[in-house]
């Protein structure tokens, strides 16, 4: 029979000792901004590594009043964001949106969106990479203890010695951050665009790291500074005359496509990475004579 | 796939969650915790023993078999024998601790604010390894002046106003959180359910009057 085969599942897929220890975790996150909290994470029907760590934390925040939006890469209609989005619609029956004026909470993988966000929304990362030490302690536990006493001297000296080796701050999609003057952060994947964003910002921030099994968490109005030196400071990717081709905007971070001709050839083209800030921005322009 | 919608007490947690997250992040903004779901049957005690029913549901929505508990009344600790230590134990499967190792505890008056400095603060490694204290009071007041909050989730500073506190506590309070990362995050919850979040890192001072 067809109905037998159509599972009930429990509202938001993990069971309710699973949601409590993440939202235990959470509590302690947003206590101690930036810290990285162990949690026990959970097998889902997603690979991990495809952000079952943002995955669990949403489900175990989430009611039947949210209104949810997915994004990877800035863009709702990724395989990731689509994937996600499926799962937890399927398992909570909650509404979902594009815009993200009109979402309660936002899972989202490497971006913030463009618009600013309010203090009634939470913002959930999807975290591939936990520990900035990483790149100057391999072990975890010795890295544990070493953000435990702010032992984070051979940290600075790496970033010191990789910015005068690349000109400036560009560590590509990496970038340590101190939150509250006493944590270090990875800011892993989000780009440098978005990472003022996250200091003193209106909206709480929840990171969860699947295959590292961590939580860590940015409060509103808090500050979060990224690493950077007085003869190099930090810099985002904002080059002068930037602008999006299909919507004009010259403050947003920008994607290359390469749009062929049909001949064999074509060119690179940069639109907003925010699809759908760029899609209402088209769309108000369309409407305005 | 079908979702189920959650059960009366799983929504009831998850909404529970929400405001105690929120209150937390944004410490002086109150929130509002939903009134506990029918079948919270507290036992029969003397009226003046009566618990803040908003705070034993809110404590009863994170506690389960992997946490520890402890409470107190009047400042002083209650035996594992106490009915209402039975009720929570019973309910939530959460083990009845000494008050230095407990996960979490319930001050059930605002006298019980002496008790905070018993707790468990964490270590420098872990310190998330620390204790969550449920804080029953008579009146929170978003417009009243007792404390000024500054740090992280307030922006530049606010007031909340705790009518009635006992002289010492914001001593007690601060004295928990001398040494961050290590410290005790305190929910300060009112007869009409209202709640006040105070993380580790919350600095608060008396107003002057
Ligand atoms: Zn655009």
């Amino acid at each position: 029979m067809q109905q037998t085969n159509e599972q009930l599942y429990n509202f938001g897929l993990l069971d309710e000792d699973a949601k409590r220890e993440i939202r235990r975790s959470l509590l302690k996150a947003v206590a101690i901004p930036g810290h990285q909290i162990p949690f026990a994470s959970r097998d889902l029907p997603i690979a991990r590594g495809w952000g079952t760590g943002g995955l669990q934390i949403t489900l175990a925040i989430i009611t039947p009043e949210d209104c949810l939006k997915v994004i990877d890469q800035g863009d709702d209609a990724g395989v990731n964001a689509v994937n996600l989005r499926r799962l937890i619609t399927q398992t909570t029956g909650v509404a979902t949106t594009v815009d993200s004026c009109a979402a309660s909470l936002i899972q989202t993988r490497h971006r913030i969106p463009e618009e600013p966000l309010r203090a009634d929304q939470i913002l959930v990362l999807q975290v591939p990479m936990v520990d900035p030490l990483r790149w100057v302690e391999p072990n975890l536990e010795r890295a544990t203890v070493m953000h435990g006493e702010a032992d984070y001297g051979r940290m600075w000296v790496y970033m010191y010695e990789s910015v005068v080796r690349a000109g400036d701050l560009r560590i590509a999609s990496q970038y340590p951050v101190m939150v509250n003057g006493r944590y270090m952060m990875d800011t892993t994947p989000i780009p440098r665009w978005d990472v003022p964003r996250l200091d003193m910002a209106e909206t709480l921030f929840l990171f969860g790291a699947g295959r590292e099994k961590r939580i860590y968490a940015v409060p509103p109005h808090t500050p979060v500074v990224p690493l950077q030196f007085e003869d190099y400071p930090f810099r985002t990717e904002y080059q002068a005359g930037q602008r999006c081709v299909r919507c004009g905007a010259e403050q947003t971070f920008l994607t290359s496509h390469f749009v062929p001709d049909g001949a064999g050839a074509g060119q690179w083209v940069t639109s907003c990475s925010d699809s759908s800030f760029c899609d209402k921005r088209l769309a108000s322009a369309e409407v305005q004579p | 796939m079908i979702a189920a919608p959650p059960t009366t007490q799983a929504y009831f947690n998850s909404r529970t969650f929400r405001i105690l997250l929120d209150s937390l992040a944004r410490p002086g903004t109150l929130g509002r915790l939903p009134p506990p779901p029918q079948g919270y049957d507290l036992p029969l005690l003397p009226a003046m023993q009566l618990p803040n029913h908003y705070a034993v549901a809110a404590l009863l929505s994170l506690l389960d078999q992997g946490t520890s508990m402890a409470h107190a009344a009047g400042g002083l600790w209650l035996s594992a024998e106490h009915p209402l230590t039975r009720w929570f134990t019973l309910r939530s499967n959460a083990q009845v601790e000494t008050p230095a190792y407990a996960d979490y505890v319930l001050l059930h008056d605002p006298a019980s604010a002496a008790c905070l400095g018993d707790l468990k603060r964490g270590s420098l490694t872990f310190p998330e390894q620390s204790c969550t204290a449920f804080l029953c009071v008579a009146q929170l007041d978003e417009h009243g002046a007792t404390w000024r909050l500054a740090g992280p989730g307030i922006a530049g500073s606010r007031t909340v106003g705790i009518p009635g506190l006992p002289a010492n506590v914001l001593s007690v309070i601060m004295a928990t959180r001398s040494d961050f990362p290590l410290g005790v995050d305190i929910f300060c919850i009112d007869v009409t359910g209202a709640c006040l979040g105070l993380p580790r890192t919350t600095r608060i001072e008396e107003v002057c009057s």
